[in-house]
């Protein structure tokens, strides 16, 4: 039996319109997958989980048992970007980030833009992601944010505006070429009549955008990147980018600072380390400096860096430039430093800061999105048109303690996409999170982790709240061969 | 990849290790099984026996005890699936996952797929999902798997040489073990016990060690204790030999010498292997033979605790 086809009810529809019918670059793909009915859809799909679960791709949920391993839910359902639409895209992320690398350049250094009250010197300074220690310090080449992933969203009439910067350690790219290499293996007749930018180019960008990055005088650097090990939920991500790029996957403990440099344990002695990809949190690489009791980290780790000996990347204190509450400033921030109006839009916010923003965000949790300022995966926030009154309840009570703590915004009713669920495909929110690059010049991988709520009207897209992911098609071309 | 971390050599050191051991324990639950239907009519005690050899061959598992069919299901889930016993082979594979897991930029995807899959039809078991009688053959099949997939598709570096110390280590550890607790009782004239059944223990002491069918292409059907003993000990093209394993490990090492000078481990691989080769008469005219196994599996513990204190702890 064919299977049905259901168009989103509110907001914007990726792939179909308000008749159930496939937009343009869609319609080969809704042509192909309406040829198979059910069972031969299930059968692929029962073919794609045991291939994830084979190959281990896999992420640990925290707070469950300890070490529990779940695959990232795989939809096939490719989610389609034209390359015009694309080109827009790329230009905003390229500006973006240049602008809060600028900053992050700034706030750890001239502090122009806070002298400027371009954005308000002591909400930076209270930030608890901005770095005091760091001040007086500039990276080679100025490059705090190497790797970025920026989140976006599709707002009601299908503009794509930006809902958050991830500038510390962002997540997720591994499962975009997972996903590309899944799906055509599971569903190559969809690839057939398009022209789809490949993204297994990855590793290699960000190999050499590392290297670009290493300390002056190295003519052939060593990277490592430096995992918190085994339990972190992103170690399955730590471990694919270390094999793909053909470097060491190190633990602090394999790492001992000397002299201020840095060095790796190996079989043959110590090896010098150049370049350390982190994904550490700040407050855990280097127990001297933050966390006193971080057995995660590299004693002197920071002062190597801030001798110029090591690279790390992201640069320690990069996190300021995406915590919640400098978000509301980032349009002025890309026109003082770049004079340029900003080529995305962003979703309007309110800041627990702010005396009169807090009794609004007070006085209105049930239409609101909160969320914690230096929060992440979702945990701790507030749907507040999704939640019961008991929640909204609770939550106000723990912000009242801390308004401060909290951002909100307007619940933007984003975009849908079909979604194989049970035995059709239904509309099911989406964002999107493409990488950006940092090295001799800035580069946008041409994909992104496109991440999808798989409950009904949901609007959590985490896969630590059951979320899961697509493949994104960027196409070379807007025509469908 | 050059450079190899200490951690990561011990991991896949440990791995070797580990794999190798379940393979072990596979097989001689294979060869357990098989020896039951062949003797359970005649000799019901006899098979008890060998199930219980299990505990000695492998100190520290738990011990299993009543008539030959409660021995034979407790032993095959102890040794098979047991989740405390340290010595089964669902935590062999599970540590070997482990070890892989924090190693997998070293491992092909193929390798990686296939030690998890394994992993996966023993978790089902442990999980009472699936039932051992019928696991026990396709996990084996899996573990030949294995070992073909790492040797049709890893890279001949440095690592591998850790994966090769940590597979011949153990395979020359457990085969001194087997021979220590097994081939004892069969040295002398077996009065009580028919020549079929004595026979079919001898047999089973070379299928434990994975050798029957290469004893034969060397021996012919002509079968001695002391022929046994000779082949698993000195064969030098028997890959289940202590010789054998011996030369390997000498080849590892020196394969990873550092800066040409000889470390305490190929120093004492070196010493182990002089004596296997100009020593083979000697040893052979010996009686006490649990000695000179247990004398040679402390010479492989303490090559063990060198390239520990050599490679893992930089």
């Amino acid at each position: 039996m064919a299977c049905s086809w259901k168009a989103a009810e509110k907001g914007y529809d990726e792939a179909l319109t308000g008749d159930d019918a496939a937009r343009g670059l869609y319609r080969s793909v809704v042509d192909t997958l309406r040829r198979f009915d059910e069972d031969d859809v299930r059968r692929r799909e029962e073919l794609q989980e045991v291939s994830l679960v084979n190959q281990g791709i896999t992420f640990t949920v925290y707070g469950e048992e300890e070490g529990t391993e779940r695959t990232f839910p795989f939809d096939f359902v490719p989610r389609i970007i034209g390359s015009d639409e694309w080109d827009l895209l790329e230009r905003g992320l390229i500006q973006r980030v240049t602008a809060i690398n600028l900053f992050l350049e700034d706030v750890y250094g001239d502090q122009r833009c806070l002298r400027e009250n371009v954005v308000p010197f002591d909400l930076v300074l209270s930030r608890s992601d901005f770095r005091r220690e760091l001040i007086g310090t500039r990276p080679r080449h100025g490059v705090f944010t190497h790797i970025a992933g920026i989140d976006l969203l599709r707002g009601e009439q299908g503009e794509f505006l930006v809902l958050e910067d991830n500038c510390r350690c962002p997540s997720g790219v591994s499962y975009v070429l997972e996903n590309r290499n899944l799906l055509s293996r599971v569903f190559p007749e969809m690839f057939a009549n398009y022209g789809v930018r490949p993204v297994d180019s990855y590793p290699q960008m960000l190999l050499d955008a590392l290297k670009f990055a290493a300390p002056r005088g190295r003519e052939r650097p060593s990277v490592a990147v430096l995992t918190p090990g085994l339990n972190n939920s992103a170690y399955f991500e730590h471990s694919f980018l270390a094999r793909e790029m053909g470097v060491p996957l190190v633990e602090g403990r394999d790492l001992i600072v000397e002299n201020d440099q840095v060095s790796m344990r190996t079989t043959r002695g110590r090896q010098r380390v150049d370049v350390l990809y982190r994904r550490v949190d700040d407050a855990f690489l280097d127990p001297v400096v933050f966390n006193a009791g971080s057995l995660l980290g590299v004693p002197g780790l920071i002062h190597a860096w801030r001798s110029g000996n090591v690279t790390i990347a992201n640069a320690p204190g990069a996190g300021v430039a995406d915590d919640k509450s400098i978000y509301p400033w980032m349009p002025e921030i890309i026109r003082f430093f770049l004079d340029e109006e900003p080529l995305l839009a962003q979703v309007h916010t309110y800041i627990g800061r702010r005396p009169e923003d807090a009794a609004f965000i007070r006085d209105n949790l049930s239409s609101l999105v909160v969320k914690l300022t230096d929060g992440a995966g979702g945990y701790g926030m507030l749907v507040g048109p999704t939640a019961s009154a008991s929640e909204i309840a609770e939550f106000g009570r723990i912000f009242d303690a801390h308004p401060e703590a909290y951002i909100a915004q307007p619940l933007v009713e984003f975009s849908s996409h079909p979604t194989w669920i049970e035995n059709g495909y239904v509309a099911r929110h989406v964002d999107m999170r493409p990488f950006v690059l940092y090295g001799e010049t800035i580069q946008v991988l041409p994909g992104g982790l496109t991440r999808v709520a798989l409950e009904e009207g949901s609007y959590v897209v985490n896969s630590s709240q059951g979320g899961g992911s697509k493949d994104t098609w960027v196409l070379a071309e807007d025509l469908v061969r | 990849m050059s450079i190899m971390l200490s951690r990561s050599a011990e991991n896949i050191y440990w791995m070797g290790r580990y794999l190798e051991r379940a393979s072990n324990l596979c097989r001689m639950l294979q060869v357990a099984e098989q020896l039951t239907v062949e003797i359970r009519g005649l000799v019901p005690d006899v098979a008890v026996d060998f199930w219980a050899g299990f505990a000695k061959v492998y100190p520290g598992s738990p011990e299993v005890s009543g008539d030959v069919d409660e021995v034979r299901v407790a032993g095959l889930h102890t040794w098979l699936l047991g989740r405390r016993s340290t010595l089964s082979v669902a935590t062999s594979i599970c540590h070997a996952r482990e070890n892989a897991l924090a190693i997998r930029e070293y491992l092909t995807r193929e390798v990686f797929e296939q030690i998890n899959e394994c992993w996966l039809q023993l978790d089902a078991g442990v999980r009472g999902e699936a039932h051992a009688d019928a696991l026990l053959g396709q996990v084996q099949q899996a573990i030949f798997g294995i070992g073909g997939t790492i040797g049709r598709t890893l890279i001949r570096d440095e690592a591998w040489i850790f994966l090769d110390l940590g597979v011949m280590l153990e395979r020359v550890y457990r085969v001194l073990m087997l021979l220590r607790h097994r081939l004892p009782q069969l040295m002398g004239t077996p009065e009580d016990i028919d020549i079929p059944v004595h026979h079919a223990l001898l047999r089973s002491v070379l299928r434990s060690a994975g050798s029957l069918e290469n004893y034969r292409r060397v021996h012919g059907a002509a079968m001695t204790p002391r022929q046994v003993w000779s082949f698993l000990f000195f064969d030098p093209q028997s890959p289940h030999s202590v010789a054998f394993g011996i030369t390997q490990l000498e080849e590892d090492l020196g394969q990873i010498e550092r800066g040409g000078v000889l470390t305490d481990a190929a120093r004492q691989v070196g010493r182990l292997a002089s004596q296997l080769r100009y020593e083979s008469q000697d040893l052979l005219g010996r009686h006490d033979f649990a000695t000179i196994c247990e004398g040679l599996g402390s010479d492989v513990e303490r090559i063990h605790e060198s390239l520990t204190r050599l490679y893992f702890t930089v």
